[in-house]
């Protein structure tokens, strides 16, 4: 039956707004019923053109998050983490740029800066980070998303840049630049690339403001830098001012072909299958270099693709599956809610992954987490999670429990139930209890579907 | 300071690394999507063993390349200080010092910090092993760790799972396997294996009137469903129904609790479930904050933290089990050690050769099992690391075999070449 089987779209499109989206909502579906796929696709891939007053006035309500760098020195490490974490949750909720909103989780994840390390003062540098960053480029250029990731304080400091210098060499970031940022693990280079590019990159460093020690920014420490000749990937870089220098390495890494099989594996894994198909990987590695990394048109390729057309279900990440649910039934959230809790219970809390390396991207990582996924199925389902409401009476108040079944089931999966789904789900109903009270019915409903088999991939 | 790269270490090292991506590639192919399978094709595995299984086995892994030279100190060695100016653990006759290493054997000591351990070395129940680890020359985390968690072979499943697959003990328990960590570990890949959090904590949450009909129901729907969930839920449902025993027994009072950590979590948890006799036979348990690349302290400071937590737990863990360690195996390893040498930022950088802990009734301790190469520069291997002289598989190896009653030792470690030690009683 339809709820014991992985998710199958109805049609391309429905992929579409599934897989670059956190959750299709009703809205999602007919909207792009009215402009199709290619528009639909082309405005997100132009996300300035999207209005996203909503989410930008529910988020003007708590504006630490926007706050100029002289009020976030002036936070507590919690208050910063927490605006953080609530800014990423209703823009992945609510925002209409949700391609946007999906790629910035990718490149966070693929440029991953934990903040449990040196935690006081990360705070407001992972906000800066975000803002600055990550979000300046998501849907941008690789070629500049790289540079201003290795020149950020916030990573600077993560992978111990900060006390990089000559004579005394910190290898952290050369290392992760090289493994995971760019070539990967087998991208071709050798123990000696890596001490060579630490030494590129001695003297990069932050300043801490002395009167606010929670706070840096990046300082070129030209007397701890290492000016001799560096050799790297067999090119010698003899380059006297030190940003030049860095600029040199970086495109020089990005036009390795490692670089783009790597960044292309990732994307392809991301949105089409856990084992990528090799062809589409090598066109869009192909395009990568072809186009210095341009994200957007790497997109459109992906999304037009056979491979995509024909893609397996791919099982939603404890993230995914929470906010899914959430927009699935266009619940309402408001800023002091349980989410974040829920995310540890799930095992995936936002910005917690203690590595560089982001969260794994494949099924067999997360397959068995189903007790917190069922869990919070008949929490949101009872309406029992903290500051999340559900608007069960606009789509479910009057009328049949069977017709709000199915209005519930074409929320969550885009299709109707079929015999078999509807028959068990009836029969699993027919408790006396259950009989007696709607409301009550109807929330074993939607936990059951919430918690079945089909919802947990897409 | 730094030694010339010999780029034959680096071409070695590729060709027996693990692509984390083509093991994962085992796990759905096309456009079907394949079960995990209970052991993978790339290793020819015997039938199983059958017979019972032996000591129920904990395994604590140090994340991110834990310092060995300052957890058992070398402190006959005068290079480890030559070496370490600021780092060093001061030697046990060191009076200027407020606080010395704990000699064990007049060559190597203890870090102050694992002073709660002495009483089980002397005891014959606490054994270490030094200049040990994976031969591999990465110096990558996450290739380092998933080498070690695979065995350093070429296939996508770990040790702990081949070792499950081949060894037949009739135990069909959905806590045969379980891992207390956010997710489940690289060495039970390829296993029916449980992530716990918490005894009391596991449970679906839905009213008692509504729990029955409510897991029958999913029972329904993901017995019907692909391998991949199939055997996540049933292994869930089964393990939800064992919980709800578990936590009915009721608890003992130590003389030295558990500390309010994760790791003395993890481990009360385990001891929970041993004496509760639920049919765990391995746990493993991650403990991180290793990397200690700044900032690392010596006697005092972040790793000391660490160390004492990872004591005081072991030391609770013991108390608790005592009647019961002869059948339980704790091992603690990381995978790899950090450099010889201090780093400019008060750390060390990552390294080679490190220490593991085995503690049990099974483990011929009181002792340090170490074929010491000694940290003289012509000694170190690489980049300036301790060497190694003891493959951590030849640990494993005899743990397997003579306390897990496992024989199929080919399977777990392919290519490999064994070595008795007499870590291991029998």
């Amino acid at each position: 039956m339809l709820l014991s089987q992985p998710l199958h779209y109805a049609s391309t499109a429905d992929r579409l707004i599934g897989r670059a989206t956190f959750g299709a909502t009703v809205l999602d579906r007919r909207n792009i019923k009215a402009v199709g796929a290619d528009a639909w696709l082309n405005a997100q891939l132009t996300p300035v053109s999207i209005d996203d007053g909503d989410v930008d006035s529910w988020l003007s309500q708590h504006p630490l998050y926007l706050a100029p760098r002289a009020r976030l020195r002036r936070e507590s490490r919690q208050k910063l983490q927490d605006s953080l974490r609530l800014h990423t949750l209703a823009r992945s909720l609510y925002s209409s740029r949700q391609l946007f909103e999906v790629m910035v989780g990718f490149w966070s994840n693929h440029f991953n800066i934990a903040l449990q390390k040196h935690p006081q003062r990360m705070a407001s540098m992972r906000i800066l980070y975000d803002r600055d960053v990550i979000r300046t480029h998501a849907l941008g250029n690789f070629r500049l998303l790289l540079g201003d990731v290795i020149t950020h304080p916030a990573m600077l400091l993560y992978l111990d840049n900060v006390r990089n210098r000559v004579r005394a060499p910190n290898e952290n970031l050369a290392r992760e630049l090289l493994e995971l940022h760019t070539l990967g693990i087998d991208g071709g280079y050798t123990h000696t690339d890596i001490d060579e590019v630490a030494r590129i990159l001695t003297g990069w460093s932050t300043i801490l403001n002395t009167e606010k020690p929670n706070f840096a920014t990046v300082k070129q420490h030209v007397g701890q830098h290492d000016k001799q000749p560096k050799r790297i990937l067999g090119e010698t870089i003899a380059i006297a001012d030190m940003s030049a220098e860095l600029d040199h390495l970086l495109d020089l890494l990005v036009d390795q072909p490692a670089t783009g099989q790597h960044i292309a594996a990732k994307l392809v894994r991301h949105f089409v299958a856990d084992d990528p198909p090799q062809r589409l990987v090598n066109e869009i590695a192909t395009e990568f270099r072809h186009r210095f990394g341009n994200v957007d048109s790497l997109l459109r390729t992906i999304f037009a693709s056979p491979e995509f057309a024909a893609a397996p279900p791919r099982l939603k990440q404890p993230h995914r599956y929470m906010l899914s649910a959430l927009r699935a039934l266009d619940a309402h959230v408001a800023p002091e809610n349980g989410l974040n809790n829920w995310l540890f219970r799930l095992g995936q809390p936002l910005y917690m992954w203690p590595a560089p390396d982001g969260y794994p991207d494949e099924a067999v990582a997360w397959a068995d987490k189903l007790l917190g996924r069922w869990n919070f199925a008949v929490k949101l389902a009872h309406n029992q999670l903290r500051g999340v409401t559900v608007p069960w009476e606009s789509f479910a108040a009057t009328g049949a429990v069977d017709d709000a079944i199915e209005a519930l089931a074409q929320r969550l999966f885009g299709q109707a139930l079929d015999d078999e789904s509807r028959s068990f789900i009836q029969q699993h109903l027919s408790s006396k209890r259950l009989q007696k009270q709607r409301k009550r019915a109807l929330s074993e409903a939607t936990a059951l579907m919430l918690a079945s088999p089909a919802f947990q991939w897409y | 300071m730094s030694q010339p790269h010999c780029d034959e270490y680096d071409k070695l090292s590729r060709q027996q690394r693990v692509h984390r991506q083509q093991r994962l590639n085992a796990f759905t192919h096309g456009a079907e999507l394949a079960a995990v399978p209970d052991w993978l094709p790339k290793v020819a595995l015997a039938d199983p063993h059958v017979g019972p299984s032996g000591d129920t086995l904990v395994c604590i892994f140090l994340r991110g390349g834990a310092d060995g030279l300052n957890i058992i100190v070398p402190h006959g060695e005068r290079h480890y200080y030559d070496f370490r100016p600021n780092l060093n653990i001061p030697r046990p006759d060191d009076r200027k010092q407020h606080a010395r290493t704990v000699d064990l054997d007049g060559f190597f000591g203890l870090h102050p910090a694992l002073a709660p351990l002495l009483p089980i070395y002397h005891a014959t129940d606490l054994g270490i092993v030094h200049a040990c680890g994976s031969p591999d020359e990465t110096r990558s985390h996450f290739a380092a760790q998933t080498l070690m968690e695979t065995g350093v072979s070429d296939s996508y499943s770990g040790w702990l799972a081949r070792h499950l697959a081949t060894l037949d003990s009739g135990n069909a328990s959905p806590l045969r396997a379980i891992a207390l960590s956010g997710m489940l570990t690289e060495s039970l890949f390829g296993a029916k294996a449980t992530v716990l959090r918490g005894v009391a904590q596991h449970k679906l949450q839905v009213g008692d009137a509504r729990r029955a009909p409510i897991e029958d129901a999913l029972s329904t729907l993901y017995g019907d469903t692909e391998a991949l969930l199939a055997g996540a839920a049933e292994q869930t449902l089964a393990t939800l129904a064992l919980m709800r025993q578990v936590n009915a027994i009721p608890r003992p009072t130590l003389s030295r609790p558990y500390p309010k950590d994760k790791l003395g979590h993890a481990l009360q948890t385990v001891a929970q479930l041993v004496r509760a006799d639920v049919g765990v036979e391995v746990a493993t348990i991650d403990f991180g904050g290793w990397d200690t690349h700044a900032a690392q302290g010596g006697v005092t400071g972040g790793m000391a933290k660490r160390l004492a937590i990872l004591a005081e737990a072991l030391a609770a863990f013991y108390e608790e089990l005592e009647p019961l360690m002869q059948r339980i195996t704790v091992v603690v390893m990381s995978e790899f050690g950090r450099r010889v040498h201090e780093n400019g930022s008060g750390g060390t950088d990552h390294g080679h050769g490190n220490m593991m802990l085995l503690m049990g009734k099974g483990i011929n301790g009181g002792q340090v099992h170490a074929d010491w190469p000694g940290l003289t520069p012509e000694a170190l291997a690489g980049p300036g690391d301790l060497d190694i002289t003891t493959d951590y598989r030849d640990v494993l190896a005899e743990l397997v075999r003579k306390r897990l009653k496992n024989p199929n030792l080919s399977a777990i470690f392919p290519h490999f070449q064994f070595a008795e030690r007499g870590i291991v009683l029998g």
